[in-house]
């Protein structure tokens, strides 16, 4: 595929979701659909870093919320415009995915997911404690309007989403094919090999984990304008952690497809799930679907589909 | 021959432990260097020092004139180190032809054109009598087959300096045989070869040249005659 | 100026605590230290554990401790079934071991949401006649709720540091993460003994989850905070050190007591952290690691 397919791609659609708003219908559609948006573009990140990769990040929510709580800063600071809080909440969540990549990728694969798990609760606690953002109660902030094309806030949101969501798999899919994403392919098989071969895993490790914390924090920061009450138990929820690795998962983690079809997969059937049983019994079933993929059909949806075809083309 | 590498006064440490004792060799530009020593003389300590996939505690590692003891493994590569692994360790997700596309564009960068990959990981292939398993997973293959797969690696990474750790172990008497040419092959390609094993009549005909290492220390070295009649070999090998 | 009242208690306390997660980690030193199983459940099954408590306490007015103890068997035979699986799934396949650890990861969020699912939210607590009292020494308060759960766990740490360098399965159970093949030579099958090893891992949660009860209320998640401390604690002592494991926990409950003390409490999570990451970066081997 040459490399400006994925661009057209993208344009075409985000300018569809654009058509979409200008619709109309039920204001709900669009909040689901930013959850599962929001979730394609946290999924497609995890896999750079886990499916690609081959190391496993816990704390989903501690880079999340770095883009969340970076916008609500600037908002708070400068009421910077949405593609800036985009862009800082990008690059701080990046810069924090390379230190602790940096800190703890030298040594076991193990190290390192568990650091990720213990930075998700030690930044939890540093912002309950920063009064600037709310501290443990949180804060409200008043949106702006949205701009004159959209209808409302939700079809705007929902718009960003679906520009960031595109973007992300777009990004996901050129480093697949790139050879960028070979050398992560190798690091992942055999580390060790792969140092053998020439390939440089360390500084691989930390662009991998740069990009995906980037994109993570991308994720993060229309958060504020989303919820309007920002307060550190909801931006560092587990379900981000468990979400964003199941949802890879489930769905395959070789390629950038399974990210997509497992977040609209589980996505889809927790906003259904929410509204019909209790949230907590969702999330149950959820660590249960993931527990059973990761035992019996470690290759996912995906691979599921591909050993099918194989079977059949022989 | 110029020295293409010098290992001068390496010791290796593990705990308490001392896996190699100022241990000096000389291995010579396009030479067959043979490693003999009883197991746990620290034959592969030496190989992952040299390597680059551990560091040394004492010495120095002399590569073309250059001192590489503090370099890291992938940077060694680069410089024209390769080694094969004992077990053999391929990348397990990609096709036997991806294998090789991994050390040419990251070990051999630079001196092969992204557009000739493929041909040129196609020619190794049939050097080693892979070509026809080009599309084929490393799951699908055979013990002999995974062992010319590891070779078919190294090769790729265009080595000036070969380490062949244990290719042969457990192979039978024709397997031997069918490896054996290939890396006098190699080695008339010019790459220098140092070849680590067992299998005394494989190494004896192979190398020009041995070094033996018993508990740490080297305690011969010269032609394979005169390393077999050496009295402080027999003696590590078949004890007082 | 410090005051030297609130320095030495902090200090004291901190020994307590200690004393206790030594008791809380002891699960891990088995099974990360010794089998190389990266069960970041663990503290999942300590808070089951602590459910236990309050439930047998709740309705049959039974003593933590009490609970604690009878449990074991149960929990031991909890742990047989989760390394059958885990086996099944993981290790005879030689996968890594990093989707052995997104396994336990997912076995952590259901007990987690389990627990969330029957008790709810809100913190539970137990009532035993002796958690609330304390007497002094001088000018340090020692309170029974945290010297108890200390004592306690101090015995069991011993307990188990006895076991395994004095009996067969102990002696077995060490061996098997440096040579299972001569294990194998000798006539031990390497699985049961890792299988053993691993029952006996989630067999402690069932006491360090009653000692966890009477320290302080739990709700379902605080299980989190601990999985930090925990491997702080055994990376700290170094892998497969029992008595390093006991050294390390004591050391961080003084560094986060002191922490507590003078930082305020919410920073307690940071301290296990902060002190993973300097072990890792400049002693990785622990304090007595092998």
């Amino acid at each position: 595929m040459r490399k400006t397919v994925p661009l057209w791609v993208m344009l075409a659609v985000v300018l569809a979701a654009f058509l979409l708003t200008r619709l109309g219908g039920n204001r709900y559609i669009y909040f689901a659909g930013y959850f599962v948006l929001q979730y394609i573009v946290l999924a497609t990140a995890w896999n750079v870093l886990g499916g690609y990769t081959g190391y496993v990040n816990f704390g989903t929510a501690a880079f999340f919320a770095t883009g969340a709580y970076t916008a609500l800063a600037l908002i708070l600071a400068f009421k910077a415009t949405l593609p800036v809080q985009i862009l800082a909440g990008g690059l701080t969540a990046g810069l924090l995915g390379l230190g602790i990549g940096y800190l703890t990728l030298r040594l076991r694969g193990v190290f390192f997911s568990i650091a990720t798990l213990a930075l998700s609760v030690v930044l939890q606690t540093v912002v309950s404690n920063w009064a600037y953002v709310g501290g443990g109660r949180g804060l409200s902030i008043i949106r702006p309007k949205a701009p004159e094309l959209f209808a409302g806030h939700a079809e705007y949101l929902f718009v960003v989403m679906v520009l960031l969501a595109a973007g992300s798999v777009a990004l996901a899919w050129w480093i697949e094919n790139s050879w960028l994403g070979r050398g992560l392919a190798a690091i992942r098989d055999n580390e060790e090999a792969a140092e053998c071969m020439g390939v440089p895993t360390l500084r691989l490790k930390l662009f991998a984990t740069t990009a995906s914390g980037f994109l993570m924090g991308v994720a993060g920061t229309p958060f504020p304008y989303y919820v309007t009450l920002v307060e550190p138990g909801s931006v560092f929820s587990l379900d981000y952690a468990v979400n964003s690795l199941a949802m890879p998962m489930i769905g395959g983690t070789t390629t950038w497809v399974g990210p997509v079809v497992g977040a609209i997969l589980l996505g889809t059937a927790q906003q259904v799930a929410t509204v019909t049983i209790s949230s907590e019994l969702n999330l149950l079933i959820v660590g249960i679907v993931l527990v059973a993929f990761v035992m019996l059909a470690p290759q996912g949806i995906v691979g599921l589909v591909q050993r099918l075809f194989h079977r059949r083309s022989r | 021959m110029a020295a293409l590498l010098e290992v001068r006064g390496v010791t290796k440490r593990f705990g308490g432990f001392r896996a190699l004792s100022d241990v000096s060799l000389e291995v010579r530009e396009g030479e067959r260097f043979g490693l003999i020593g009883p197991n746990g003389s620290g034959k592969t300590t030496l190989i992952n020092c040299i390597s680059g996939a551990l560091g040394t505690d004492g010495g120095t590692l002399v590569f073309r004139g250059k001192d590489i003891t503090r370099l890291p493994a992938h940077q060694r590569t680069r410089l024209g180190i390769c080694r094969s692994f004992q077990i053999p360790r391929p990348f397990t997700s990609m096709t036997v032809l991806e294998n090789l596309g991994i050390p040419l564009e990251y070990a051999a960068h630079g001196q092969v054109p992204r557009s000739a990959v493929a041909s040129e990981a196609m020619e190794i292939l049939r050097l080693m009598g892979l070509d026809a398993k080009a599309q084929a997973r490393p799951a699908d293959l055979t013990q002999i087959d995974m062992r010319k797969l590891e070779l078919a690696r190294a090769m790729a990474a265009k080595p000036k300096l070969l380490i062949s750790d244990e290719a042969m172990a457990g192979l039978s008497s024709a397997e031997v045989d069918a490896i054996l040419p290939i890396l006098f092959a190699l080695n008339e390609r010019g790459i220098t070869i140092i070849m680590i094993e067992h299998i005394m009549r494989a190494v004896m005909r192979f190398s020009q040249r041995i070094a033996v290492l018993d508990a740490g220390e080297k305690i011969a070295e010269g032609s394979p005659d005169e390393v077999v009649n050496n009295k402080r070999v027999e003696t590590a090998y078949l004890g007082e | 100026m410090v005051s030297l009242d609130l320095l030495l208690n902090a200090i004291v306390a901190g020994i307590l605590l200690g004393g206790f997660y030594a008791a809380v980690s002891l699960g891990i030193s088995v099974s990360f230290g010794l089998l190389d199983i990266v069960n970041i459940a663990h503290p999942a099954f300590v808070i089951l554990g602590s459910y236990t408590a309050y439930a047998m306490n709740r309705f049959f007015d039974f003593d933590p401790l009490l609970t604690g103890l009878l449990f074991t068997p149960i929990f031991y035979a909890l742990g047989e079934v989760v390394y059958r699986l885990y086996y099944m799934g993981f290790e005879r396949k030689g996968e890594e071991s990093l989707r052995g650890l997104v396994f336990f990861f997912g076995m952590l969020f259901i007990i987690e949401v389990a627990l969330l699912l029957a008790y709810g939210v809100d913190y539970r607590m137990i009532e035993a006649r002796y958690v609330g009292q304390s007497f002094h020494i001088g000018v340090v308060g020692i309170a029974f709720r945290l010297l108890l759960p200390c004592l306690v766990g101090l015995m069991v740490t011993v307990a188990l540091h006895l076991f395994l360098s004095k009996t067969f399965y102990g002696r077995a159970i060490k061996a098997v993460s440096q040579d299972s093949q001569a294990l194998r030579l000798m006539g031990v099958n390497p699985v049961k003994i890792k299988r053993i090893a691993f029952a006996l891992s989630i067999a402690t949660a069932s006491l360090a989850g009653a000692l966890l009860i009477l320290i302080g209320p739990v709700e379902p998640s605080i299980g989190r905070e601990y999985i930090g401390r925990v491997f702080a604690i055994v990376v700290l002592g170094g892998m497969g050190s029992i008595s390093g494991t006991l050294a390390a926990a004591v050391i961080l409950g003084v560094v986060e007591s002191l922490t507590s003390t003078f930082s305020g409490p919410s920073w307690a999570p940071a301290v296990s952290f902060g002190i993973l990451l300097v072990v890792l970066a400049v002693r990785p081997a622990g304090l007595f690691g092998r």
